[in-house]
Formats: structure tokens, C-alpha cells, sequence
């Protein structure tokens, strides 16, 4: 395998004929190598694939991110290795299969059109030795459950229960929402500002809420 | 231990900022953060807003945290194939 810089990275990736199937060759390698590592670390979550499944997976994301990466040549900075640049793109492809592969039994309609258990958080909220603690705790609480249930929109709401207490990736719920992650951060951004700003107004600032709810008491 | 659902709103809650980098904008900065981290560089301004969108975004701190250590464990001359002796150079990018 040929040593690159950055700039011979860029070159031969954009140079006619045997230099560009070289590189090509080379970073496609590292790319597989990369894709390999960020499955075995989601093994356990992907047990019932056989060994060759996941050869074939990681063979699949390595070229998935070696076509990303070939459309976003003009994009790189230089702000880090080359390869560590690539990198990023195998592990993203990578995960995201991975996610997905894991995910695609569970019925999210079911999961995000149930009752949610938002409400519950606060079961606990009273609880504690403490009777001025529990009390702060059960209004700060009071404060929360109110901007869940009249200043949040379903959606906000199915997506902080989703993510929150199901443990959903978000690129699941943004794949089955048919929308992108960007978005769905933003969705729950946009909620948990409104969460935030309705607290401190209501004398709860973020140090306080932390150290309320800290411990049993 | 996964800190529970209550735990991570509030936490999520306490360290929300009026601004954050979207997704693809830390997709963006990954890269260059991984190898400031393994450098032992200093936190810059960028890497504040970097850490912050980690802390509310599980599945870029996934991305952060294999990469990472991706990174770290990688030879510097990975074999062509897995599994296949190396004859590979290594990359001596800038």
C-alpha cells in the first residue's frame, strides 16, 4: 500500500487511470477495516448474524462510505489525516447498519403511538426524606409536566419518549419518520429549550433542577 | 451504569443551549476533535460545541467514541484485507 499525504490522497483519488484504481484500492482497504471494527463493537447486538453476514455487512458499508466519500472529495479540509477524514464515513456506515439491523424487528408505529412513559418519570419525583426537598422536587416537576403536556407537540413528545425511555436511535426514528437526523435533533432541541426557559422563569434553574432530583432523598 | 430515564431529561435539559451544532456539522468536525483528543491537545471553542452536541445526541456519541478509538488501536499500516499478513506502508498524512 502506497504511503500518502493528505494532497497525494486528493490527487491520485482524482487522477485518470492506475493511479486512481490504486488509491482507490488502498482507501477502499482502510474503509473495510474501519467498517469491520465499528460492527464487532456493536456485536452483541448483532449475534443472530452469522460471521460471513457481517463480513458481507461490513464489505457493503466500506463501499457505501467509499461512494460518500468520492462525492464529498471538495469537502475536506485538511483539519485532519485523510484517512481519519474517511474513517468517519465507515464508522457512520456502519452504525447505522448496525442500528438499523438491530431495530428492524421492533415495531416503532407501535412503540411511538403507545401511552408513552413521559408521565411516569415523575412517579419518583415526590419521593424522599426530605419534606422541603419533595416538595421543590414535586413542583419543579409539576413545572416539567405541564410543558409536556400543553407546550409540546406529539411529535416532541413521542420523540423524547422514544429516545429517552426506549433507548430508539435516532436514526431509526428518523428513518421511520421518513425525515433526517438533522431535523429530528432539532425537533427535540426546540423541546428541551422550552423545557429549560419554563423552569428557570418558574425559578428552577438548571444547578438546582441536577441537585433536586440527585439521589433517592 | 445507564443513568436512568428521569436522570438523562433533566441532565439533557440542565445542559441545553440556546444554540447547537446540528448532526452533520458534528459529522463535520469528528475528524480533526478524535485526533485533538488522542494528541492530548487543549479544548478549543469548537470542541466545547462539539462535547456539548455529544452529550445530547447518543448516536454521534457512538460515532465519536468508535471512531476514537478506532483510531487509536489502528495500525498505521492496516492490511490490505483483514486477516492478511501486511506489507502495507504506513500513512504518514500530514
Amino acid at each position: 500500500m502506497k504511503a500518502r499525504a493528505n494532497d497525494d490522497w486528493l490527487r491520485d483519488l482524482r487522477a485518470p487511470g492506475a493511479e486512481q484504481a490504486a488509491a482507490l484500492g488502498d482507501l477502499r482497504a482502510y474503509l473495510l477495516g474501519a467498517a469491520r471494527y465499528a460492527l464487532h463493537r456493536r456485536g452483541s447486538r448483532l449475534t443472530h448474524r452469522a460471521p460471513t453476514d457481517l463480513d458481507q455487512m461490513a464489505e457493503d458499508c466500506a463501499q457505501e462510505a467509499l461512494l460518500a466519500i468520492l462525492t464529498r472529495l471538495d469537502d475536506f479540509r485538511g483539519d485532519s489525516r485523510f484517512t481519519t477524514w474517511a474513517y468517519t464515513f465507515a464508522v457512520h456506515a456502519a452504525l447505522v447498519a448496525a442500528r438499523r439491523e438491530a431495530w428492524k424487528a421492533v415495531p416503532l408505529d407501535m412503540l411511538l403511538e403507545g401511552p408513552g412513559g413521559l408521565a411516569r418519570l415523575g412517579e419518583t419525583a415526590a419521593l424522599g426524606a426530605d419534606p422541603d426537598r419533595r416538595v421543590r422536587r414535586a413542583e419543579a416537576w409539576a413545572v416539567i409536566k405541564d410543558v409536556l403536556d400543553h407546550e409540546l407537540t406529539d411529535r416532541q413528545r413521542q420523540a423524547l419518549s422514544a429516545l429517552l425511555i426506549e433507548d430508539v436511535p435516532l436514526d431509526e426514528l428518523a428513518r421511520h419518520w421518513q425525515s433526517n437526523r438533522n431535523a429530528i435533533y432539532k425537533l427535540v432541541h426546540d423541546a428541551r429549550r422550552r423545557l429549560k426557559t419554563r423552569l428557570e422563569s418558574r425559578g428552577f434553574p438548571a444547578g438546582e433542577i441536577l441537585r433536586l432530583f440527585a439521589g433517592p432523598g | 451504569m445507564t443513568p436512568r430515564p428521569l436522570d438523562r431529561l433533566l441532565r439533557q435539559i440542565a445542559d441545553t443551549e440556546p444554540e447547537e451544532i446540528s448532526c452533520s456539522e458534528c459529522f463535520e468536525w469528528l475528524p480533526s476533535a478524535v485526533e485533538r483528543e488522542l494528541a492530548g491537545a487543549a479544548p478549543t471553542f469548537r470542541g466545547a460545541r462539539l462535547a456539548r452536541h455529544l452529550g445530547q445526541c447518543a448516536v454521534c456519541r457512538e460515532e465519536y467514541e468508535v471512531l476514537r478509538d478506532f483510531v487509536r488501536s489502528a495500525p498505521s499500516d492496516p492490511p490490505r484485507e483483514a486477516g492478511a499478513p501486511s506489507g502495507a506502508s504506513p500513512d504518514p498524512a500530514t
